[in-house]
C-alpha cells in the first residue's frame, strides 16, 4: 500500500518539479526578494524588515499557490480518465489521494525551501549578516502551512469542478487564515481547529522574525496539528471520493 | 463497504477530536505570542478604530507586510506635503494610524511619525506615543518614551504637561542602558521646572534643578547599601555642578545660598569647595582659583607646609599620624576591608 501510494506520490512531485516555469518564477522571487534592498530611502531605513516581509509573502503565496494546483489536477485527471486508468491497478481510491496530498508537500517542501534559502544568501549578502534561527523559524511555519492547505485543495477537488475547486479552495485559505475574525463569534469557537481549519497557527511569522517569541514546540504543536487536520480532511475527501462515480 | 464507512467515520471523528484539542492547545500558546490577538479575543478595544482593526485581521498573516508598505505610502505622502497643516493632518493621522493597527511594533511609524504629527496635533502624537510605551515588545527600546516626554515639554505652552513628561523622561532614562547627558539633563530640568511650578520658594531654574539633585540624592541615600542606585548618572558630581551654577544665577539670594550650605554639608562633606563659588581647589593652595577668595588650606605637611602626596612628606619625611585621617575615611576603609574578607 505504501509503495502505490509513493508511487502516485513520487509522480506527483516529479512533474510538478519538471515544469521550467517554476524555476523561472522562483528567480523572480529571489529577484524581488533583492529588490527590497533598493527601499533603503524609501522607507527611511526600514529595508531590512521589508526584504524579511517580501521572501516571507511571496514565500507564503508560493505556498498557497502550489496547494491550489492540486485542485487543478485530482479535477482533470478525473475528467481526462488518467484517475480511472489509475485506479484500475491494484490501488484505492485513499492511496490515489493520499499520494497525491504527499506528493505535492513534497513538491512545496522543495520550492518553499529553496525561496528560503535563497533569501537566506541574499540577505546574508546583501546585509552582511547571519541568518537568525528565528528567520528559519518563520519560514518553518510557512513550509509547515503546505501540508494542510494541499490537504483542503484535495478535499474540494473531489467533488468540485475544476476551476471552481480552485476558487473555493483559493476562499477558504484566505478565510481559514483569519480565524480571530471567525472566532470573534462564539457560535463558531467550538468548531475551530476541527471542522473548520485553523491556518491561523501559521500566520505568527513576522512575530516569529521580530520578536522572538515563538517556540520550538509552538512549531511542534502547529505542526502536528497540520498533520492531524490533513488525515481528517482526507477521511473526509476519501469517503465522498469512494461513493464518486468515475468514467 | 460498510466497514470502509464505518473506519472512515472513525478516522474522521479521531482525527477531528485530536485536531481540535491540538488547535486549541496551539491557540493558547499564539494568544501568549500576540498580545493583540489575546486583546480580541478578551473582548478588549485594539490599537485603531474598529474598520482599521478589522482591516488588519484579513490580511491573513501579512500585516507587517502590509503596515511596510503602507509606511512607504506615508513617506511617499509626507514628501508631496510641504508641511503639516489643519487641511492634512487628519490624513497623517489616519494613515499614521492604519500603519500602527496593522503592526503595533513598528517603532519608527511611532517614533518618526508622531513626532511629524506633534507640531500641529501634539495630544495626538502623545496618545500614540504612549500605547508605544505600554507595549511589551517595544520594553527596549527608549526613545519613544524619550520623545513623548519630549512633546509633552515642547509642544505644550507655559510648560503645562511638564508633570506628565517626567514619568515618560524617567523611562527613557532607566531603558537606556547608558543614559546620554542629555537624556539626563532633560529629565532633571522637566523635573525642575514641575517643582518651580509647585513651589514658590525655588527662586530660579538653577535653584530648582539643585533641589531635585538633592531630593534624588536623599532618595538615593535612604536606600539600604546594596540597594543605592540613583538613575541619575554621577550624581554626586551633577550636584556640585548645580550648587555652582545656582550660586553663579543667584549669588545673593539668601533662599539659594541656604539651600547650597545644606548641600555643602550633607552631600559634598569630603570635597574642597571654595566658599563663595563652589570651585574645587588643591592641596596646598591658599586663594581660589576662580574668584581669588581665601579658602582653607589643605593637604601640607605640618612641619615643612610643603604639599603632601602621600602618607609621607617628599621634603622632610614627616609622617601623617593615623589619628589625623578623619573619622569618615576611617570608616570607608573597614567596610572596605570587611568587603574584601
Amino acid at each position: 500500500m505504501i509503495n502505490e501510494t509513493m508511487a502516485i506520490a513520487s509522480g506527483t512531485w516529479r512533474r510538478m518539479l519538471r515544469v521550467r516555469a517554476v524555476y523561472f518564477l522562483i528567480v523572480c522571487v529571489f529577484i524581488l526578494i533583492g529588490s527590497a534592498y533598493n527601499y533603503n530611502i524609501l522607507s527611511m531605513g526600514e529595508h531590512k524588515p521589508l526584504m524579511i516581509d517580501v521572501s516571507l509573502v511571496l514565500n507564503t503565496v508560493a505556498a498557497i499557490l502550489i496547494a491550489i494546483s492540486v485542485s487543478f489536477e485530482i479535477p482533470r485527471e478525473l475528467r481526462e480518465g488518467v484517475a480511472s486508468t489509475l485506479l484500475t491497478k491494484p490501488l484505492g481510491r485513499t492511496e490515489y489521494l493520499v499520494g497525491k496530498l504527499v506528493g505535492t508537500s513534497i513538491a512545496g517542501f522543495i520550492i518553499c525551501g529553496l525561496i528560503a534559502l535563497g533569501f537566506f544568501v541574499i540577505f546574508s549578502f546583501s546585509f552582511n549578516e547571519q541568518v537568525l534561527t528565528s528567520m528559519i523559524q518563520g519560514h518553518l511555519l510557512v513550509l509547515f502551512s503546505v501540508i494542510p492547505m494541499t490537504a483542503l485543495a484535495v478535499l474540494f477537488s473531489v467533488f468540485i469542478p475544476e476551476m471552481l475547486a480552485a476558487l473555493v479552495t483559493a476562499a477558504v485559505i484566505w478565510f481559514t487564515h483569519n480565524s480571530p475574525v471567525l472566532l470573534s463569534s462564539s457560535a463558531t469557537k467550538f468548531l475551530y481547529g476541527g471542522i473548520v481549519p485553523d491556518l491561523n497557527l501559521f500566520n505568527l511569522k513576522a512575530q516569529a522574525v521580530y520578536t522572538s517569541s515563538i517556540s520550538w514546540a509552538y512549531l511542534g504543536t502547529a505542526f502536528a496539528w497540520g498533520i492531524v487536520y490533513s488525515v481528517f480532511a482526507l477521511a473526509i475527501a476519501s469517503l465522498i471520493f469512494s461513493y464518486k462515480d468515475l468514467k | 463497504m460498510k466497514k470502509s464507512l464505518f473506519l472512515h467515520l472513525l478516522v474522521i471523528v479521531m482525527s477531528g477530536v485530536i485536531a481540535t484539542t491540538l488547535a486549541k492547545l496551539a491557540f493558547k500558546q499564539e494568544m501568549d505570542i500576540d498580545p493583540i490577538l489575546k486583546s480580541r479575543m478578551e473582548g478588549k478595544k485594539i490599537d485603531a478604530k474598529s474598520d482599521k482593526d478589522a482591516l488588519s485581521f484579513v490580511l491573513g498573516g501579512f500585516q507587517k507586510f502590509a503596515s511596510d508598505v503602507e509606511w512607504m505610502n506615508f513617506i511617499n505622502y509626507s514628501g508631496s506635503q510641504n508641511c503639516i497643516n489643519d487641511d492634512n493632518v487628519k490624513e497623517f493621522t489616519r494613515r499614521l494610524e492604519k500603519i500602527i493597527a496593522l503592526d503595533p511594533n513598528f517603532a519608527k511609524a511611532y517614533s518618526v511619525g508622531a513626532l511629524m504629527l506633534s507640531d500641529k496635533d501634539p495630544r495626538k502624537a502623545v496618545e500614540l506615543m504612549k500605547k508605544a510605551c505600554d507595549n511589551e515588545k517595544l520594553n527596549s527600546n527608549w526613545e519613544i518614551p524619550f520623545y513623548v516626554g519630549f512633546i509633552l515639554t515642547q509642544r505644550f505652552p507655559n510648560d503645562e504637561c511638564v508633570g506628565e513628561a517626567i514619568p515618560f523622561l524617567e523611562k527613557a532614562v532607566m531603558r537606556s542602558k547608558n543614559p546620554e547627558n542629555y537624556l539626563v539633563n532633560y529629565l532633571i530640568r522637566a523635573r525642575a521646572k514641575d517643582a518651580r511650578k509647585r513651589d514658590k520658594n525655588l527662586v530660579s531654574v538653577e535653584h530648582a534643578i539643585l533641589k531635585i539633585l538633592f531630593d534624588e540624592w536623599r532618595n538615593t541615600s535612604s536606600q539600604k547599601m546594596e540597594m543605592r542606585q540613583s538613575i541619575v548618572p554621577n550624581l554626586t558630581e551633577r550636584i556640585l555642578i548645580a550648587c555652582q551654577k545656582a550660586i553663579n544665577a543667584d549669588p545673593n539670594n539668601d533662599k539659594v545660598l541656604k539651600s547650597v550650605k545644606e548641600v555643602k554639608e550633607k552631600v559634598l562633606t569630603s570635597q574642597h569647595l571654595c566658599e563663595k563659588c563652589f570651585v574645587q581647589y588643591g592641596a596646598g593652595e591658599k586663594f581660589c582659583n576662580s574668584c581669588g577668595m581665601k579658602v582653607e588650606v589643605f593637604g601640607i605637611c605640618p612641619k615643612c607646609s610643603a604639599v603632601m602626596k602621600g602618607k609621607f612628606c617628599s621634603t622632610c619625611g614627616f609622617t601623617v599620624p593615623v589619628a589625623a585621617i578623619p573619622e569618615k575615611v576611617k570608616e570607608v576603609k573597614e567596610v572596605k576591608e570587611k568587603a574584601t574578607k
